[in-house]
C-alpha cells in the first residue's frame, strides 16, 4: 500500500500549478456526477433542494436528498439560513469557469431552468427587492444576456425613479459577476451604472473618474447625453465650474433634453455665485420644460429658482413656490408638497406677510404629522414659533416651541432641541416673564454640550448671561495652575539667584 | 443541530483568544467593549467562529439574531431590523412592525390598531368578505387567541402619499426599533451577528455603524452584544476604540493541523501525522478552508486507495 505521505504528496503536487486549487481540492472530495452537481450548484449563489431539482432534471427526490446530504459534509458548504451556499472563494473560482465560451451553452440551459424556478409569479408585487426576485435577474442575464441586460437596465431605473439607491447598487453588484463576458454596449452601461452609484454614495472623485472612462468609448447618443449631464453635475459639487460648464455644452450636442442642460448650468450659476446668470438659466429651463409639457421638470426648475431668489426677492420666489404648488398632486407628490409648502411659508415669512406664512406652515404640519414625521414635525413647529411670536401670539409659539423641543429630543437630535430651547428663552424674555428665561436658557446650553456643540453653548450663555458653574471651575482651575506656576518659578529663580 | 453541523464544531480548532473574549463579553456583567469585530481575508474561518460563537449563545439561552449577507441576499436597514425582530421575537417589536406597515402599505390596505387600548378595538369595520371566507389574517393584523399580532406585510417601497424623506423614514423607523430592541433586551442578553458585512451596500454599511452601532455608543443600547464578521479591516475612529474588540484571524499553525487530522480521526501513527501536517502546512499556508479541503480530499484519496 502506499505511504500516506506520498499519497498526499501526490495530489498536492497536481494541483500546484491549478490557479483554483480551493475548488480543484473541493471537487477531489466528490466523485464525478457529485461533482458535476457541484460545478452546477456554483450557478446560484445559494441552493437548496429545489436549486438543484432545477440544476439537474434528472435527479429523483431520493437522489437530491442524498446529494444535499452529501455535500453539507463538505468543509465549502454553509448553510445560510434556510439554504445552502458555497464558500465565496470556491464559488467564484467555478462560477468564473462557467462564463468560458465552451461552457457557454451548459450554462445559459442551466440557467433557464433556474430563471424558470424564481420567475415571479403573477401575484407577486413587481419590487424586485427580495431574494427569489434578484436571483430570477441575475439568472436572466445568465440565460440570455443581452435579454437579460434589457430587463435588468428596466429594473434597475425603475428602483432609482423610486429612490430605491441602496437597491440600485446591490443589482449593479449582481451585474458585476458577468463583466468578464459583457460587450462593449453593456460595458459601458455597467460603468455608468458604477459611476451613479458612486454618486449616491458621495463618492465625488470616483464617480467623476467613471463617468470620464464611459465617455472615453464610442457610446450611444443617449448614453453620451446621460453621461455628460451626470459628469457636469459631479464636477460642479467638486467645485470644478469650467469643465462642469464644458460638459453641458458637449451635451447640447449630443443631444440631451435641452431643459436638463439649462437646469444644471443655472445650478452651475448659482453654486459659482453668478445669481443673475443662474436666474437666466432657470427662467429658460422652465420655459422649455413647459414647451415639452413635463410637468416634474418644470417642478424641479420652479423649485430651484424659487429657492435663489428666496432672499434676494421673497415676493417673486412665493409666487414662483404658488405655481409650483398648483403643478403638483397633493396625493402622490405628498414629499414635494410639504417642501414647497415650507418653502411658500418662508417666502412669506420673509415679505412679513405673516397670516399666509402661519397657513402655509400649518399645511406643512398637518402633512408631517399624518406622515409620523417627527424631525420634520419639529422642524416645522421651529418654524412655525417665529411667525407667532411676530404676530404676538404668544400662547401659540410657547406651545409649538415646547413641542419642538420634546421632538428633536425624542428624535436624538439634541442640537436642534437645544436650538428650540433657545428660541423659549427668547420668548420668554420677549413676553416678559424673565423667571423662566434662564430656565430654558440653561436647558439649551446643556442640549448644546451633550450634542458636543460647545461654541453654540457659549454663545447662549454670553446672550442671556449665564453664570456657567462648570466654566467658572474651569476658570478658576486655570488662574489657580497659573498662579501656582508662576509662584514656582519665582521660587526656582530665587533659589538660584541665591546659590 | 444538524449532525453535520455537529461534526464542524468538534473539529473547530484554535481561535481560543476570539472564543476567550466572546464569553467573557457574554459572561461579564461589566464587559467594556459590546462589538466584537472580526476580520481575515477569505478562507480565514470567519464564519465558522461565528457559528461556533452563535452554538455559544444558544446553550446559554441568550436573545440571537443573525444576519448573513450574500449578493442576492442583500439586506437593506429595513431588512437588518427585520431579521433582527424575527430572530428575537416578532412580539417584542410591535410599534416597530406597525411602523413599518404604516410608511408601505398604500393606505387601503391598511387598518390602524392600536393596541393596549381599554376600549374594544375593531379591526376591518366595514369590510365585506366573500361567502366563506374566514377572518385570520386581515390586512397584516392576526387576530389570535391571546392578542392581537401585528404581521409585517413585507412590503419594501415607501408610500408616495406621504411628505416624508427616506432619511426621515430611515431614522424614525431605526429609532422606533432601537427602542424596542432596548426593551427586549432588558429581561435577556442578546447578541446580534452580522456576517459578510463588505458584501452589504454602502449605505446599508453606514447605516450599521452610524445608526444601529451608533445606539450602542450614545447609551441607548444596553444589553445587546454584536459580533460583525467581514473581510476588510474597518477604519476605526476613536470614538469607537473603547467599545470594540478587534480580532484580525490569522493562518493556523502547525500544531492546530496535527489537532484538526486528530480531530477528523485518519488512521495516521504519529510520525505520519506530524509529515502530514507539515506538508499540507507548507501547500495551504494555514488557510483554514485549505487545511480542511486538503484534509478531506487527502482523506478521500485514502478511501479510494483502500477500496482499490
Amino acid at each position: 500500500m502506499t505511504r500516506p505521505l506520498s499519497q498526499l504528496e501526490q495530489l498536492i503536487g497536481d494541483l500546484s500549478a491549478s490557479t483554483s486549487q480551493e475548488s480543484d481540492l473541493l471537487l477531489l472530495q466528490l466523485d464525478e456526477a457529485s461533482a458535476d452537481r457541484l460545478r452546477l450548484c456554483a450557478i446560484p449563489h445559494t441552493f437548496d433542494a429545489d436549486v438543484l431539482r432545477a440544476l439537474d432534471p434528472r435527479l429523483s427526490a431520493e437522489e437530491v436528498e442524498q446529494t444535499l446530504e452529501e455535500f453539507q459534509k463538505l468543509p465549502a458548504v454553509m448553510q445560510v439560513a434556510d439554504c445552502l451556499a458555497l464558500h465565496d472563494v470556491v464559488r467564484q473560482q467555478l462560477f468564473a469557469q462557467w462564463l468560458v465560451p465552451e461552457r457557454r451553452q451548459e450554462f445559459s440551459t442551466a440557467s433557464r431552468r433556474l430563471v424558470e424556478l424564481y420567475r415571479p409569479r403573477a401575484d407577486e408585487s413587481t419590487s424586485h427587492e427580495s431574494p427569489s426576485q434578484r436571483s430570477w435577474l441575475f439568472h436572466l442575464l445568465g440565460a440570455d444576456l443581452e435579454a437579460g441586460f434589457r430587463e435588468f437596465r428596466a429594473v434597475y431605473q425603475a428602483r432609482r425613479d423610486l429612490g430605491r439607491f441602496s437597491e440600485c447598487e446591490a443589482l449593479v453588484r449582481l451585474l458585476r459577476e458577468y463583466e468578464p463576458v459583457l460587450g462593449p454596449n453593456e460595458w459601458s452601461w455597467f460603468t455608468f451604472y458604477q459611476a451613479e452609484v458612486a454618486d449616491d454614495n458621495r463618492n465625488l472623485a470616483q464617480a467623476a473618474g467613471l463617468y470620464d472612462a464611459v465617455l472615453k468609448r464610442v457610446i450611444s447618443d443617449e448614453l453620451r447625453a446621460r453621461a455628460l449631464l451626470r459628469s457636469a453635475s459631479v464636477l460642479r459639487r467638486l467645485g470644478q465650474f469650467e469643465p462642469a460648464r464644458a460638459r453641458c455644452a458637449e451635451a447640447v450636442k449630443s443631444g440631451a433634453a435641452p431643459h436638463l442642460i439649462h437646469h444644471e448650468l443655472g445650478l452651475i450659476a448659482r453654486d459659482g455665485g453668478e445669481v443673475e446668470c443662474a436666474r437666466t438659466e432657470f427662467e429658460r429651463s422652465i420655459e422649455l420644460a413647459k414647451a415639452i409639457s413635463s410637468r416634474r421638470d418644470v417642478v424641479l426648475a420652479l423649485n430651484s429658482l424659487g429657492t435663489l431668489l428666496l432672499k434676494l426677492a421673497p415676493r417673486e420666489a412665493a409666487s414662483l413656490f404658488q405655481e409650483c404648488l398648483g403643478l403638483l398632486d397633493r396625493e402622490t407628490d405628498t414629499l414635494r408638497v410639504a417642501q414647497v409648502l415650507n418653502n411658500l411659508a418662508m417666502a412669506n415669512a420673509d415679505i412679513q406677510e405673516w397670516p399666509a406664512s402661519e397657513l402655509y406652515f400649518e399645511q406643512s404640519l398637518q402633512i408631517k404629522r399624518a406622515s409620523r414625521d417627527v424631525h420634520g414635525e419639529a422642524s416645522t413647529l421651529l418654524n412655525v414659533a417665529r411667525v407667532y411670536r411676530v404676530q404676538q401670539k404668544w400662547d401659540q409659539a410657547l406651545d409649538a416651541l415646547v413641542k419642538s423641543a420634546s421632538l428633536f429630543e425624542s428624535a436624538h437630535d439634541t442640537t436642534r432641541a437645544g436650538q428650540a430651547q433657545r428660541e423659549l428663552a427668547r420668548l420668554m424674555r420677549v413676553s416678559g416673564r424673565e423667571a423662566e428665561v434662564e430656565h430654558y436658557a440653561r436647558t439649551a446650553i446643556d442640549s448644546m454640550r451633550r450634542a458636543g456643540n460647545d461654541d453654540e453653548a457659549k454663545a447662549i450663555t454670553r446672550e442671556f448671561g449665564i453664570r456657567d458653574a462648570a466654566d467658572a471651575r474651569r476658570r478658576r482651575r486655570f488662574w489657580m495652575v497659573l498662579i501656582g506656576g508662576v509662584a514656582i518659578a519665582i521660587a526656582v529663580i530665587v533659589i538660584l539667584a541665591s546659590t | 443541530m444538524t449532525p453535520f453541523l455537529q461534526q464542524r464544531l468538534a473539529r473547530f480548532v484554535d481561535r481560543e483568544g476570539e472564543m476567550r473574549s466572546f464569553c467573557g463579553m457574554l459572561e461579564q456583567k461589566d464587559w467594556p467593549r459590546p462589538i466584537m469585530l472580526i476580520w481575515g481575508e477569505g478562507g480565514m474561518g470567519k464564519s465558522s467562529l461565528l457559528m461556533r460563537m452563535v452554538h455559544e449563545c444558544s446553550l446559554r439561552q441568550f436573545g440571537k439574531a443573525e444576519v448573513f449577507w450574500t449578493d442576492t441576499r442583500n439586506h437593506d436597514y429595513v431588512a437588518v431590523m427585520r431579521k433582527i425582530r424575527d430572530d428575537v421575537g416578532a412580539g417584542s417589536f410591535v410599534e416597530f412592525t406597525n411602523l413599518i406597515n404604516f410608511f408601505t402599505a398604500p393606505p387601503q390596505h391598511r387598518i390602524e390598531v392600536v393596541v393596549g387600548t381599554k376600549g374594544a378595538i375593531s379591526a376591518g369595520s366595514g369590510m365585506e368578505l366573500a361567502t366563506g371566507a374566514s377572518v385570520g389574517t386581515v390586512a397584516g393584523v392576526n387576530v389570535e387567541a391571546g392578542g392581537i399580532v401585528i404581521k409585517d406585510l413585507m412590503l419594501t417601497d415607501p408610500r408616495n402619499d406621504l411628505g416624508i424623506s427616506e432619511n426621515d423614514r430611515m431614522m424614525r423607523l431605526t429609532d422606533q426599533f432601537i427602542n424596542e430592541l432596548n426593551a427586549a433586551a432588558s429581561t435577556r442578553k442578546v447578541v446580534i451577528f452580522l456576517d459578510a458585512v463588505e458584501k452589504a451596500t454602502d449605505l446599508t454599511q453606514r447605516w450599521v455603524w452610524n445608526e444601529l452601532l451608533g445606539a450602542v455608543r450614545d447609551d441607548r443600547l444596553a444589553n445587546v452584544h454584536f459580533v460583525i464578521g467581514g473581510r476588510q479591516q474597518p477604519v476605526i475612529d476613536d470614538r469607537w476604540r473603547p467599545l470594540i474588540e478587534e480580532k484580525q484571524l490569522g493562518p493556523l499553525k502547525r500544531e492546530h493541523i496535527v489537532e484538526y487530522l486528530k480531530k477528523r480521526g485518519l488512521d495516521l501513527d504519529d510520525g505520519e501525522q506530524d509529515l502530514v501536517a507539515e506538508t499540507i502546512f507548507a501547500f495551504t499556508d494555514g488557510n483554514p478552508f485549505k487545511v480542511a479541503s486538503a484534509v478531506e480530499a487527502f482523506a478521500r484519496k485514502r478511501e479510494s486507495n483502500v477500496g482499490k
